[in-house]
């Protein structure tokens, strides 16, 4: 179909949604009715293409398509959908999208209403001046109730109701309403082709093929095939070999102007050097400006994996290194433990990143690692007025060496129903949290902001939320600045002995609750063995919790009934396969999931 | 060497901790026996070349057949095998079964071994686990079995009941004392989800002993065995001289038996075992077609040496070393590097070419065995 090449016939959108509330499915319908896909073709929710984003049924990379629609004018338009990751650790990327787009449609499940997670990604749409254009999702559902969300909506947003469109992803009911309806109210693009090159970078991808390539938003300016083009915040050069649009595959175009949505291939073959946010100008443009708000995504997190056979090491560097190629957010560097021999401290945006790239290791790499309690980067000054940065509790010098300990702090937003205010204080306040403002948006949203401890969140500060305010919290944050802080090492022993990857900084004040939890939790996932084992917390030589696993009495089951060797064979087989899982602490096997489940420590 | 299973998938009620498919109805018993009377038409080249030493009617209860049905089976297996060179047939019995027509009713045939099914010597144990029989009856049986023409006998108990006591334990042992039972089975009771035990257990109706006291019963039945003569040549199977159990014997040897009936296990003595449907309608459908629905697995040379150190290492004659070395150098050292902490706290001690459980290392055989899996 040829699109009207003017840029009034372009408009750019994302998708706010609540994880659930039919996102995928309701884009999968969009690009069937556009014909932007086949149906033979549709893998059930083509967008989010990597096995785990199905699975975990969230978007963890931004994803981009053009579709293109003829309206009642009889013209074509040209339909960017950009679609945005559904998780805090990934906010920065959120934002990105959402800067390359005039408008979103803010879809919400009829049978559940509006969701607070919805909440933050909604007012930073605003906050970006985007034209939001409310669906309500499922209406085909018998529990549908359209007039409750209506009302939540109208209260949200300030809208008329009539201007919310009723649609089904699974009838695909409404949906010709929304094309109709983007078409309608949200701005074209503005900006001028013939002006100096701006597109803003807002997602990468690495291909084994073609090496990296950057998807952007032009806002000013024509980017060409064989331009020689520079990235603005990392000075670098290149010539863009290939750039074009995204439909289902990537197709070549000669160039892309002003207001279009597209892909360049330069033969970076390393995503470190593309940086989400970064600007694209023309080469010798002395003039060029960048677009606001790029910011250099920094880890956030950091936790040592180690391979469960120190014989895997490299394999593990190198698989380390090709997820590096297309998740340029994470950092490694090798490192040593005395409990887990040679592995790498890693760093993150998040806890959910952590665990997403524990899953890729294995399921892309059959990697199977253990990782060590996560912990935030601290900065340490020295009596002798060294800085040094502890990335690691190991790192952490003798405390009678120490001047000081400074802990980074965050500036964290709540957004949530003020029934749920005071269980919600009482959580931030346990985490050394100060409530800074208490802001109601409508009479049934309340934001609060806190100055808190970024290591308090690390561990169940989101779970906790999500379970006093019945999932109606949503939660986002920035880095706030370095505080100083009274920490103190927590160490583990397991029969007497060090486990040095289960070493912890904690706030004193928090020491002897949080080993007391470490270790009833320990004793939780440690199997028995044929000996007792005492699991001990300590601060220096001081023991503060102590729990003992009794031994193993007996493993050895009865018969084989009427011959059936094979049965008994597969349970054992099973049986060994959960020991190599497991890794020898002294005498002790320590289950792989141990390290990172220990500190799940609510549930 | 070959022996011969028959499952006989019918149980006049279901035990509280049996976690089988089977059938507590009767409907599809002539059904069965008549698909198995086929299946041994269709099956004879399996064991060929193999002289034919042992059959065991397994269930299930097989005791609930009649004695026409036990002479069609031993008609129909006299025709299609030589039975001249049988050294054991068993039957497996529940003790209410044996009456003294059901003797009677098997004198004449090749039978020459009873299991009995006796489980505990107290009534109130027999209640807690849903036996259909009483301690009366296990006492009524013995003395029918002592007199008829068999060559030997055998009864199983379980240990670890619920409420049990050691004195319990002990007592259930000196009444087998008393009987002069020449064989002995005894297993800790293993709680099955998804049984009638484990619901109970939960539900806090029943208590089971703690594993310390399950373990002093196992300690206190193997010093027992050994004080009154018992051989304990497998780790739940105990006998007086001369009155192992062959057929049984068979599975832990690696020797090749043909299963026949649903859900029946079969090995070929190499590297096939396969197994038929479990389900009795299904099975004698497909038979009446001519036809035995079995899946069937090949051992990988892996496989072999799991099987080979999972089964040996609970006889007595242990895991020897020329066997492993026989399988390939790399599966002597696999072993050995895998059990050498077992050696240093004596679970496991090699002597003459053969590694051995102690009695320590006979609480941990499970553990032992998939510590040297290779997977």
């Amino acid at each position: 179909m040829p699109a009207m090449n003017d840029m009034q016939y372009i408009r750019n959108f994302s998708v706010i949604a609540h994880i659930d509330h039919g996102k995928s499915t309701l884009s999968d319908r969009l690009l069937e009715f556009t014909g932007t896909v086949g149906q033979r073709e549709l893998q059930a929710q083509t967008l989010d293409n990597m096995d785990l984003e199905r699975e975990k049924g969230i978007t963890i990379k931004s994803h981009a398509i053009q579709m293109y629609h003829q309206y009642k004018d009889k013209k074509t338009y040209t339909l960017n959908l950009i679609d945005t990751p559904g998780h805090v650790d990934f906010s920065y990327e959120v934002s990105r999208s959402i800067a390359a787009c005039e408008g979103a449609l803010l879809l919400v499940d009829a049978t559940q209403g509006i969701q607070a997670q919805t909440i933050s990604n909604l007012y930073l749409a605003i906050d970006n001046d985007l034209e939001i254009i409310p669906v309500i999702n499922k209406i085909d559902m018998p529990s549908a109730m359209i007039e409750e969300v209506t009302e939540q909506i109208v209260d949200l947003i300030g809208c008329d109701p009539d201007e919310i469109v009723h649609a089904s992803g699974k009838t695909g009911e409404g949906v010709e309403n929304i094309l109709n309806a983007i078409i309608e109210r949200i701005p074209a693009p503005e900006g001028d082709p013939e002006a100096p090159l701006q597109a803003l970078i807002f997602d990468s991808v690495f291909n084994p093929f073609r090496g990296v390539i950057a998807y952007f938003r032009v806002f000013n300016g024509t980017i060409r095939k064989k331009q020689p083009i520079r990235f603005h915040n990392t000075g670098k050069e290149y010539v863009a070999e290939e750039v074009g649009i995204l439909q289902m595959d990537q197709v070549p175009k000669p160039a892309l102007s002003a207001g279009n949505v597209g892909y360049v291939i330069t033969g970076i073959k390393d995503t470190r050097e593309i940086k989400v946010g970064d600007t694209i100008t023309a080469v010798g443009d002395q003039e060029a400006q960048p677009i606001q708000g790029f910011e250099e995504v920094k880890p956030m997190v950091f936790a040592g994996i180690y391979p469960i056979d120190n014989d895997d090491f490299e394999d593990l560097r190198e698989s380390l290194n090709k997820l590096q190629l297309n998740d340029a957010s994470l950092v490694f560097e090798p490192e040593s433990s005395v409990a887990l021999g040679f592995g790498f401290r890693c760093g993150f945006l998040g806890m959910l990143h952590l665990e997403i790239i524990q899953e890729r290791l294995s399921r892309e790499f059959d990697m199977e690692v253990i990782t060590t309690i996560p912990n935030v980067s601290y900065q340490a000054t020295t009596k002798k007025g060294e800085f040094l940065i502890i990335n690691t509790p190991n790192d952490l010098p003798d405390p009678t060496l120490l001047d000081f300990i400074e802990e980074p702090y965050i500036d964290a937003q709540i957004i949530t129903k003020p029934e749920f205010i005071g269980s919600i204080m009482k959580l931030c306040m346990d985490k050394r949290g100060i409530l800074m403002k208490q802001v109601y948006l409508t009479t049934t949203r309340v934001e609060l902001t806190f100055h808190m401890p970024l290591a308090e969140i690390v561990f169940d500060f989101y779970d906790n939320l999500k379970s006093i305010s019945r999932g109606y919290a949503s939660f986002d944050y920035a880095p706030l600045d370095y505080r100083r802080s009274d920490l103190v090492k927590m160490d583990i022993k397991l029969n007497g002995e060090n486990v040095d990857a289960l070493s912890a900084l904690v706030h004193r004040s928090k020491a002897e609750s949080f080993g007391r939890q470490i270790c009833k939790k320990l004793k939780e996932l440690l199997p028995r063995q044929q000996f007792v084992i005492a699991i001990q917390a300590a601060i220096g030589a001081k023991i503060i919790a102590r729990e003992t696993i009794s031994a193993l009495r007996k493993d050895v089951t009865a018969k084989c009934y009427g011959g059936d060797i094979s049965r008994k064979r597969k349970l054992l087989e099973k049986q060994k396969k959960g020991k190599k899982k497991m890794r020898q602490v002294g005498k002790i096997q320590v289950p792989q999931k141990a390290f990172l489940e220990v500190l799940k420590l609510n549930k | 060497m070959s022996g011969i299973y028959i499952h006989i998938p019918f149980c006049k009620r279901k035990c509280h901790y049996c976690n089988f498919h089977l059938s507590a109805s009767m409907k599809y018993k002539d059904d069965v026996v008549a698909a198995i009377l086929k299946e041994i038409s269709l099956t004879p080249d399996f064991l060929k070349g193999k002289q034919l030493s042992t059959i065991y009617f397994g269930g299930g209860t097989p005791s609930i057949l009649s004695s026409e049905d036990f002479a069609l089976i031993f008609n129909q297996l006299e025709a299609h095998y030589s039975l001249d060179c049988l050294k054991e047939v068993t039957v497996e019995c529940n003790p209410d079964d044996v009456t003294p027509d059901f003797i009677r009713g098997l004198e004449g045939t090749p039978v020459n071994r009873y299991s009995l099914g006796v489980q505990s010597f107290y009534d109130g144990d027999l209640r807690a686990l849903n036996r259909t029989h009483t301690k009366k009856q296990v006492f009524q049986a013995i003395e029918l079995i002592r007199h008829s023409n068999a060559k030997s006998w055998t009864l199983d108990l379980i240990y670890g009941l619920p409420e049990m006591t050691m004195e319990r334990w002990m007592s259930n042992l000196q009444m087998t004392h008393a009987v002069d039972a020449p064989h002995i089975s005894a297993y800790a009771l293993t709680v099955e989800p998804r049984t009638a035990l484990y619901h109970f257990i939960q539900k806090r109706q029943l208590r089971l002993p703690d594993d310390g006291q399950v373990t002093a019963h196992f300690d206190a039945l193997m010093r027992w065995a050994g004080e009154r003569g018992y051989e304990h040549y497998e780790i739940s199977n105990y006998a007086l001289r001369g009155h192992r159990a062959v057929h049984n014997s068979s599975y832990w040897e690696g020797q090749a038996y043909l299963g026949l009936g649903p859900g029946a296990h079969s090995f070929d003595g190499a590297f096939i075992r396969r197994w038929n449907v479990r389900n009795n309608p299904i099975y004698v459908r497909k038979i009446a077609r001519g036809e035995v629905p079995y899946t069937s697995e090949m051992l990988t040379p892996d496989d072999l040496y799991n099987e080979y150190v999972m089964t040996r290492l609970r006889l007595s004659s242990g895991v020897s070393r020329m066997d492993l070395s026989g399988m390939g150098e790399r599966y002597l050292h696999r072993f050995e590097e895998a059990i050498s902490p077992h050696v240093e706290s004596t679970l496991i001690q090699l002597s003459e070419g053969h590694w051995r459980l102690t009695d320590a290392g006979k609480h941990f055989a499970d553990r032992i065995a998939s510590d040297a899996f290779i997977i």
